[in-house]
């Protein structure tokens, strides 16, 4: 059974539409959900927890459509949104009075322990005393306190630091171990979406661009260091992206369907986005 | 819902800790049948009737309103709560007035005549009942402060109304027949349970309302 199935969901807010999504995470991977700011990531996690209705489509929550059964749905779902969700006076300790009322599977020795590993005060803060370092890792513990299967986690290592920002990656890690457990994760810092996803997902401007297992997409595409006359040379529908860097081009080409003896370099994650969000392709859109 | 009832209680406890004295001093006043002893009991009840609608206002700025709408938890009782919570403040502050007046009972020339009792205790619950029934769909519809102006135009055109209805009863014998017809008190004693109707009433139309809400 797929942990999230989204076919051919629309919605429309005028000026901006998200169009065609389709999108599958089966259960015990980890997906990320790359695009710039303002690519619909955020609406797409939205629609997925019911926050914002779809106009067209089907969206599946461990195979139960949204509309019929989310609520229980939710009892397995962790969230960590991009904005701040607790009120300002609340302490940790008063988090897991409140979170146990709330779950029926709330586990507090896991909470106290993944909020005394994140250096938490228990209970002399106050929520609006904490950094916003320390909210976001208030978010995560609660997230992952209630024997969720599924984490949908919106920028979840925003404002973070590297070191910090590891041991979550770790952690989100060591949760997919468990193969009934998977992750939806929308992030910027496309570094730790390389180390952590086994998919990835672009959006742009509301359609999904790429939607694919990382390690294949890192083996599909190649760096192409050439002058303008062989890039024009190549067949057109082999090129990605490209960046004009003064003395020749870079472009980012599917390696199957460009000839033998073309040296490529191999890409990261972050050229693959990179180039495929490039507006100008010569003559090509 | 515990959980749901629970943040609310350590969010007014760290917001309202001032609210505990005012409600005391309120309550003590409203029962002693001194002064202006309906003006006490009807500002308590307002102050309490904020409570469900201030915390709602506190949620919106927290983030709380969106997280809240991820748990497993339905619409109906997300809504649910927050009647609830307005309920349980508004039967500990008649509690409050209960409590002084018992005691006041007991000491001659202090407290409120029987008639005035009720009356109070009638005017107190209209008071605190009325302003929920009507905000809480607002709130949820248009958000703390977009409902905040709709009551107060709400209050002016009822005002208006009233007062252009009034200033001309004269010429209208009908109107002058049907207010003198009205046999007051029992209007006043009436007036708490056709509150209490309206809440219960605005409750499947807040769940419309927050179920229809996007984020």
């Amino acid at each position: 059974m797929n942990a999230i199935e989204m076919r051919h969901v629309e919605k429309d807010y005028g000026q901006f539409q998200i169009k065609d999504l389709n999108l599958c995470l089966p259960s015990g991977y980890i997906m990320g959900l790359i695009g710039e700011n303002g690519a619909g990531k955020s609406t797409t996690i939205k629609m997925i927890l019911d926050l914002v209705r779809k106009d067209h489509g089907e969206i599946r929550v461990f195979g139960e459509k949204t509309e019929d059964s989310l609520a229980s749905s939710k009892e397995e779902i962790g969230i960590v949104l991009d904005e701040s969700q607790f009120p300002e006076g609340i302490t940790v300790e008063q988090v897991n009075k409140i979170m146990k009322n709330i779950y029926k599977k709330w586990d507090e020795e896991e909470f106290y322990r993944l909020t005394d590993f994140f250096s938490l005060p228990r209970k002399k803060k106050r929520f609006k005393e904490f950094s916003r370092g320390m909210q976001r890792k208030l978010s995560i513990a609660v997230a992952m306190s209630h024997n969720a299967k599924l984490l949908i986690l919106d920028e979840p290592t925003s404002g973070l630091d590297p070191v910090v920002r590891d041991e979550i990656l770790d952690l989100f890690n060591d949760f997919t171990r468990d193969e009934n457990h998977s992750i939806l994760i929308s992030s910027h810092i496309v570094g730790d979406l390389e180390k952590l996803c086994d998919y990835i997902a672009f959006i742009q401007k509301g359609r999904l661009i790429i939607c694919g297992e990382k390690d294949q997409m890192l083996e599909a595409y190649g760096i192409l260091k050439c002058s303008e006359e062989e890039l024009e040379e190549l067949d057109q529908q082999a090129v990605a992206g490209i960046r004009d860097y003064g003395y020749g081009v870079e472009a980012l080409v599917e390696k199957s369907r460009i000839p033998e003896g073309y040296q490529t370099e191999v890409p990261t994650l972050e050229d693959i986005i990179i180039f495929l969000s490039k507006k100008e392709r010569r003559g090509m859109k | 819902m515990k959980g749901l009832l629970l943040k609310d209680w350590y969010e007014i406890r760290y917001q309202y800790r001032w609210f505990l004295i005012l409600l005391a001093v309120a309550g003590f006043s409203s029962a002693t049948g001194q002064g202006n002893a309906v003006f006490w009991g009807c500002y308590m009840m307002i102050l309490v009737a904020m409570i469900p609608l201030n915390t709602m206002g506190y949620d919106e700025k927290s983030g709380w309103q969106k997280y809240s709408r991820c748990f497993p938890v339905s619409s109906g009782h997300l809504v649910l709560e927050k009647y609830l919570l307005g309920v349980i403040a508004l039967i500990v502050a008649v509690g409050v007035y209960l409590l002084f007046s018992a005691i006041f009972y007991f000491i001659p020339g202090v407290g409120n005549a029987k008639e005035q009792f009720f009356t109070i205790l009638a005017a107190m619950i209209t008071v605190g009942v009325f302003p929920m029934a009507l905000m809480l769909p607002l709130n949820i519809r248009f958000g703390m402060e977009k409902a905040r102006v709709y009551l107060i135009f709400f209050i002016i055109i009822v005002a208006v109304a009233a007062g252009g209805i009034f200033a001309g009863a004269e010429d209208l014998p009908m109107i002058v027949n049907f207010l003198a017809g009205i046999n007051l008190d029992l209007f006043i004693l009436l007036l708490p349970l056709i509150s209490i109707a309206l809440l219960a009433a605005t409750y499947p139309l807040s769940v419309w309302l927050y179920h229809k809400k996007e984020w």
